[in-house]
């Protein structure tokens, strides 16, 4: 009993018998209710449109930060919206970007990710610091900041690349991304930071200071 | 040298030093600092001006990067998406 309006039990208030008859006059035809009589059940369909859909532009980024193929990304995400929609009964509705990645990681694992073993190359090897030294000739002089990163990003070793695009480009956390790639929260911020710093080098000093030179005049 | 004599004050006022900060500042750009962590590197950035300048290059940097990669092919998505429906549809159901 609640004393502070006086009811009793499961006695029925003005309130919930107008939110019930709401609820019947406005449901569609075809939705079925739940015992209780108020709350219809979501279909698959509608769970799928809910918690699924709205992420397939994220899907397809992250799967191209894992493939660096088009193709292949779609692939990855069609069999993961697949997967995704047989499970889609069994979700709780919690963190849906978090499950559907998990998804996309087994899935993409499952298509043979052996292909592709540089994402879990080891971070402390140094063959994956050996790709590219910047020599002097190399060094970026292109007025356009954004030009002169993007050569750089497009020069990183994969491992770090994959990262850097994880985290910059899909905006995930770094335990997202760490989860994705099957490797350590420690190794996602080390492969960020290496990168990161990478890209930061080879901006030639130049091009830095007009940068900052622009951001002071506007 | 007046980095080394503001590290030495820092520390005796027991703030971040500047290697301190460096070490942390990409999980601060992320935001994958605590509060109180961002709040002690927030607070070197504001009295470092070398620290506050390579917090400035960095924050470029990530956001160069986020906008070099947004050109995803619409085609792409739009076939994604009318495949999203179709399995939403139980069309693909196996």
């Amino acid at each position: 009993m609640d004393p502070a309006d006086g009811r009793r039990g499961n006695a029925p208030t003005n309130r919930s018998v107008i939110h019930h008859v709401v609820a019947v006059m406005t449901r569609p035809a075809n939705r079925a209710l739940t015992p209780d009589g108020l709350t219809p059940t979501p279909s698959s369909g509608e769970r799928f449109a809910l918690y699924v859909q709205p992420h397939i532009p994220l899907l397809f980024a992250t799967a191209y930060s894992l493939t660096r193929s088009s193709t292949d990304a779609e692939d990855l995400v069609q069999d993961t919206l697949l997967r995704a929609f047989r499970a889609i009964d069994r979700f709780d509705g919690r963190y849906p970007k978090a499950w559907l990645l998990t998804i996309l990681r087994n899935t993409n694992i499952n298509r043979g990710q052996k292909k592709k073993p540089y994402l879990f190359d080891d971070p402390n090897d140094p063959a994956a610091d050996s790709i590219e030294e910047t020599t002097p000739e190399d060094i970026i002089v292109d007025p356009v900041f954004e030009t002169a990163v993007q050569q750089a990003l497009d020069d990183l070793p994969i491992p770090f690349r994959a990262v850097v695009d994880l985290v910059d480009v899909n905006g995930l956390s770094y335990m997202e991304a760490a989860d994705l790639l099957n490797i350590p929260v420690g190794t996602v911020m080390s492969r960020l930071h290496r990168g990161r710093s990478r890209i930061r080098l080879r901006l030639a000093p130049e091009t830095i200071e007009q940068r900052r030179r622009g951001a002071d005049e506007g | 040298m007046s980095s080394l004599v503001g590290d030495l004050m820092n520390r005796l006022r027991g703030r971040l030093t500047c290697a301190e900060t460096l070490e942390l500042l990409q999980q601060y750009l992320d935001g994958e600092l605590s509060a109180e962590e961002a709040r002690q590197v927030a607070r070197h950035l504001d009295s470092c001006t070398m620290c506050e300048t390579e917090s400035e290059i960095y924050r470029e940097i990530k956001l160069a990067i986020s906008l070099s990669a947004t050109e995803t092919d619409p085609e792409v998505i739009a076939r994604l998406e009318a495949f999203g429906e179709r399995v939403r549809n139980g069309d693909l159901a196996e």
